[in-house]
């Protein structure tokens, strides 16, 4: 051990589970002997900026030796600021199963594992079953495609009584985004052709996408359905109405699900966790999930020491422990444990498997080309929800897509990919 | 005048004694009193200079080239910048962010005025209202943000939940959401959060004015509204320029509570300069981001010269001659607007950017030529008024080619800049004290003194129904965040008793205070504002003493220099400062705050203090030094005990600094044994998930022990302020 061993600690929304990690590595450095210098990171303000700190301390020599996250890897690599952890996802692969695709597709590129899969996390749409019962309704079933799911949010909305169908909000913020995206990709829009050198999102496919998002959140027929401001949401507004009982459909991170039954909402037993909805051409579930990941900082002088923390935290013991203490939410990493009781006794995290091991990736706004840092900046930036808000202020759609065409080739541009 | 006999005056002949030799001559290249004023200012010089200036010119190198992520793609001439004035976001961004900081300024101008006015006038517990009136300028700014979030809430928030009570609405309005009301929300928080500085300082201002004057002209017949107009404002004129000009350019800047409230939403609708520059930040185009951030700089620098030129000394009263060091630096600055301008003007500028752009020339101008300029103040003066003339023949071009609006608020920046409108105001009064000097007898002189006050004490009703108007805006997000506070989570999730808690609980109070390292927190954070309070004290105090007191060439360019740390946001510098900090080593320790705290407040400690400087008079220092005492004696002995209330006042705007800051905090200081306040209360944010209750209740915790000091402190601060502010 070389010094300090410094390590950040992303925090998760459940309380016990950030103890029980925290408790956890400090007892296995303390039988290591290590001076373990732990932190949490901040959920203030994004990734954006850890990612400003982790640059500047690997230029300044001054990185810490390891973190865990659950951000997109991709640009956090590109800056240089992860070691390859190839030969440790290797190990753990053989030893626990094989991780799910969606892990791979955005940990693996360059011929190398970029973090180490930690626990998997749920997320896409979540419904109130208790509210589709009271109309007769089945959440699988009548949510199936984003028609479908109009539809029904329009059935279940009861404005008089603050109950509104569709918690989706479009307005910039993560939220806002994968409401944009989502139903992009369900209608066939694609940014990147599939050597990710091009941008290919100006097609009738994506106007017929933008045309629809602009009648779900314009046309009068679906105006019953809207809670009042939803377009003035940010990313905690529908977890906020969610949790309040006010919406039946959104689509969110599994913290919101947690944070219902750490908190014990009446209905937290009620929430239910969906694929989102199908492709609109072949029925296909589009979903992939991953999720948190650990990192060996690029100039850590205790790489050794971080894989044998890195062995005991996805140990089994461990591992389950997450799962009892976020049943639902956290998923294991690797395939072994999905048979656990501790994952099929949860309907929730039982009906999250499909999504973790899918027959066939699909990878979402990169497809059908590679992760490429340009496609992480289109997507963590607010391009999606910008161009929603230009067409919902009445902008003709072809030009808006013209236009945001052009702004994506010059982002491709900008990283030396060609572009068009 | 003491600035007048400080600076620019002919050398003295006991400086003149020696002619022959290096200190004769090192004396006439860099005036007598070089080598005390260098000693006086190296802290100053070394701590902006050091660690915003060379990161500032860093980001300007980086702008001409191609830097992406790590990588630098060649060299891009002006293409950066080219790109930018053909973007359409851009345009809008400029739109915004002039309409965002023009119309703040405006109405926190105007709000601060009536509530200095409000407060001045009244004799019983001006203190405490004069505490209660700064509440929001001291809380954090995530709080400020996340308590207005809740109020603007389209469903259940208390705007909309008391205009439906009241029968306004009958349906929640998206304060936040509507593309159309999106900024001027943002604005009233802005507005909301920012009268208290204008309060406080114009409140000051107001103490300086002779309250004879007052009485004189109501003898003579002047009604509230031309007492007002020809003594009030007058008297102000130094305090308005100057507030207003820090104002713009700190609302220029304007980030956190933008991002915190819509992230630059509803589409592009709130989307800022600074907005644009993090955006493009985040994605890694860091040259990009920083053509971005420097596009704003013409702007800034007209304003930040300008604002210079005040923080010597009123122009009216400026010293005759600029040192030739000092002329170059101003050709310097207009060599670099030039530059940056004509870089626009290749790349499309268009033509709507000219007011600014011809501010920009006119502001230099007036630099370069103030000695000139300086002659006619006191009067119309013609020169801005032909400048004037010019502008709207450009402003009619840039009317046609591009929108009226923004026309209008580069015209109003101007105006508000330039003092003109201020100018041609008081030139009338002057004009209207010499016609009506008369005389009257004594016994009317009485009865009509005795009538003004009958009038006076009819307009304190006003006053009080005013002044409960503005505490009710001011107060109102703080009763919500104290409502909140007494709330459960459940409560506040499921909106139950909006109003009043009911059960209240003291939960979130007792999380923070046992389940949070809160109280480790605040004493961090305590130690950070008390020592870099300290910091901006002492080099505030003899940077402000070097630029004021002591004959040297560099004095003029450098009062100048020192608000060049308000040209950039702070995101473009903290990888250059981040390595810079990790060199000296103190990298993950509170001294690093310590330092990096007192940059952002020493421009404005500086122009307090060298205004307080110039106040004393000259031959106080005079007689200390015939009785032996050196520069360095005779400012700690003499000058320094004189200045305590401004130095007080210095302190508690630096500890309101300290206690706020988020992104220096968070970013060069990790262990958590180590974490501040705003930093705690980021961390308790996990993902998308934001505990009010409890970071409102931590809120409280905050503000009622800064409240209590500035409550205390605020007669003090209010005398510093005086002579900082109108007797500069």
């Amino acid at each position: 051990m070389t010094g300090k061993y410094q390590f950040i600690q992303n925090q998760d929304f459940h309380p016990d589970h950030n103890a029980f990690l925290r408790g956890e590595i400090q007892e296995f450095c303390k039988t290591q002997g290590w001076n373990l210098d732990i932190s949490y990171a901040s959920g203030f303000t994004g990734s954006g900026d850890l990612l400003t700190t982790l640059v500047g301390a690997v230029q300044a020599g001054n990185a810490p030796d390891a973190f865990f996250h659950d951000i997109g890897v991709r640009n956090f690599q590109a800056q240089g600021v992860f070691e390859p952890v190839s030969d440790i996802v290797k190990e753990s692969i053989g030893k626990y199963g094989a991780t799910y695709p969606g892990y791979e597709a955005s940990t693996l590129f360059d011929n190398e594992w970029w973090g180490l899969p930690f626990y998997g996390r749920a997320g896409g749409a979540y419904v109130r079953a208790d509210i589709f019962k009271k109309f007769g309704l089945d959440p699988l079933k009548d949510c199936a495609t984003y028609d479908k799911m109009r539809e029904t949010a329009l059935k279940i909305s009861d404005p008089d009584n603050k109950s509104w169908g569709w918690g989706l909000t479009v307005n910039r913020s993560g939220d806002g985004t994968t409401n944009v995206q989502q139903p992009l990709l369900r209608f066939g829009s694609q940014l990147q052709d599939k050597d990710g050198q091009k941008v290919t999102f100006n097609s009738p496919e994506t106007i017929a996408g933008l045309k629809w998002i602009k009648e779900t959140y314009t046309d009068p027929k679906w105006a019953k359905m809207l809670p009042p401001g939803v377009n003035s949401w940010t990313d905690t507004s529908n977890n906020e109405a969610f949790l309040a009982g006010t919406i039946s459909i959104t689509d969110n991170a599994g913290t919101m699900y947690a944070k219902a039954v750490f908190d014990k909402v009446p209905f937290a037993d009620q929430i239910m966790f969906i694929p989102r909805p199908a492709r609109n051409s072949d029925n296909k579930v589009l979903d992939s999930l991953a999720g948190a990941r650990l990192h060996v900082v690029k100039g850590s002088k205790n790489k050794e020491a971080s894989y044998d923390l890195f062995r005991h935290l996805i140990s089994e013991p461990v591992q389950n422990q997450l799962l009892v203490t976020s049943p639902g939410y956290v998923l294991p990493p690797f395939k072994n444990a999905w048979k656990s009781d501790l994952v099929q006794k949860y309907p929730n995290a039982k009906n999250s498997e499909p999504l973790a091991y899918p027959a066939e990736l699909f990878t979402g706004l990169r497809h059908p080309g590679p992760l490429t840092p340009a496609v992480d900046a289109i997507g963590g930036g607010n391009y999606y929800t910008d161009m929603a808000a230009e067409v919902l202020q009445g902008k003709p759609i072809e030009d808006v897509v013209k236009d945001y065409t052009n702004r994506f080739i010059q982002i491709f541009k900008d990283f030396g990919l060609k572009g068009s | 005048m003491a600035l007048e006999s400080a600076r620019g005056a002919p050398p003295s002949t006991r400086t003149t004694q020696r002619t022959g030799g290096f200190r004769a001559a090192s004396k006439r290249l860099l005036g007598p009193d070089w080598a005390v004023a260098f000693v006086f200012a190296a802290p100053l010089v070394i701590l902006l200079f050091g660690l915003i200036g060379w990161p500032l010119l860093q980001a300007v190198y980086l702008s001409f080239f191609r830097v992406v992520g790590v990588r630098n793609n060649g060299f891009a001439g002006l293409e950066n910048y080219q790109r930018l004035w053909g973007d359409t976001q851009f345009r809008e961004a400029v739109v915004h962010t002039v309409k965002f900081a023009v119309i703040s300024v405006f109405f926190k101008f105007w709000v601060g005025l009536a509530a200095a006015l409000m407060l001045h006038n009244i004799k019983r517990f001006r203190s405490v209202f004069t505490g209660l009136v700064l509440l929001p300028w001291i809380i954090p700014e995530v709080v400020a943000a996340l308590t207005w979030r809740g109020l603007y809430d389209p469903v259940f928030g208390g705007i909309n939940q008391l205009l439906l009570a009241l029968g306004v609405i009958t349906k929640g309005i998206a304060w936040t959401g509507d593309y159309n009301l999106a900024l001027p929300a943002v604005i009233l928080v802005n507005v909301w959060k920012g009268i208290p500085f204008f309060t406080l300082t114009l409140l000051a201002g107001l103490k300086g004015i002779d309250a004879e004057l007052y009485d004189a002209a109501a003898v003579d017949g002047a009604n509230s509204w031309q007492r007002f107009l020809n003594i009030t404002l007058p008297g102000l004129r130094y305090v308005i320029i100057v507030a207003c000009l820090l104002s713009l350019i700190f609302t220029l800047n304007a980030f956190g509570l933008i991002y915190l409230l819509t992230g630059g939403g509803p589409g592009g609708a709130t989307r800022v300069f600074s907005i644009l520059a993090y955006e493009v930040f985040n994605e890694r185009r860091y040259s990009l981001a920083t053509a971005v951030a420097m596009a704003i700089v013409p702007a800034l620098l007209v304003l930040i010269v300008i604002l210079g030129k005040y923080m010597r000394g009123d122009p009216g009263r400026l010293e005759a001659k600029e040192s030739t060091l000092s002329r170059i630096g101003n050709w310097a600055l207009l060599a670099l607007i030039t530059v940056i301008s004509l870089a626009m003007l290749v790349s499309m500028l268009p033509l709507a950017l000219l007011p600014v752009l011809l501010a920009a020339i006119v502001g230099v101008a007036f630099l370069v030529r103030g000695d000139r300029l300086g002659k006619t103040s006191g009067d119309v003066n013609m020169a801005w008024l032909r400048w004037t003339v010019i502008l709207l023949g450009a402003g009619a071009l840039s009317i046609l080619v591009f929108s009226l609006p923004f026309f209008v608020v580069a015209l109003a920046l101007f105006a508000i800049v330039q003092g003109g409108l201020i100018d041609y105001l008081t030139s009338n009064f002057r004009r209207g004290q010499r016609q009506d000097a008369t005389t009257l007898s004594t016994a009317d002189y009485q009865r009509k003194l005795a009538r003004v006050k009958r009038t006076a004490r009819l307009s304190s009703l006003g006053i009080g129904v005013a002044l409960g108007l503005l505490l009710l805006f001011e107060l109102f997000p703080f009763y919500w965040v104290i409502v909140t506070a007494l709330k459960t989570d459940t409560q506040i999730r499921e909106f139950k008793s909006v109003f009043w808690p009911a059960p209240f609980s003291v939960e979130n109070f007792r999380y923070m205070l046992q389940d949070t390292q809160f109280v480790r927190w605040f004493w961090n954070s305590t130690q950070v504002a008390l020592v870099s309070c300290l910091v901006s004290v002492m080099v505030g105090a003899l940077g402000a003493y070097a630029l004021v007191r002591l004959k040297w060439r560099f004095a003029g360019f450098l009062s100048t220099a020192i608000l060049f740390t308000y040209l950039l946001p702070g995101i473009i510098i903290l990888i250059p400062l981040y390595q810079i900090f990790t060199n000296l080593k103190i990298i993950n320790t509170l001294q690093v705050l310590m330092i990096a705290y007192p940059t952002f407040g020493l421009p404005f400690a500086c122009w307090l203090l060298m205004g307080y400087y110039r106040a004393i008079p000259s031959e106080l220092e005079e007689a200390a030094q015939i009785d032996g005492c050196n520069h360095f004696q005779a400012f700690f002995r003499v000058i320094l005990p004189l200045t305590l209330p401004a130095l007080l006042t210095v302190a508690l705007f630096a500890l309101t600094g300290a206690f706020n800051d988020f992104l220096f905090a968070y970013i060069f200081v990790r262990p958590e044994s180590l974490t501040t306040l705003a930093v705690g209360l980021g961390k308790m944010v996990i993902g998308d998930i934001f505990p009010f209750g409890k970071m409102a209740a931590a809120s409280i915790m905050m503000a009622v022990p800064v409240t209590a000091v500035y409550m205390l402190a605020q007669r003090f601060m209010v005398e510093g302020l005086t002579a900082g502010s109108v007797k500069g």
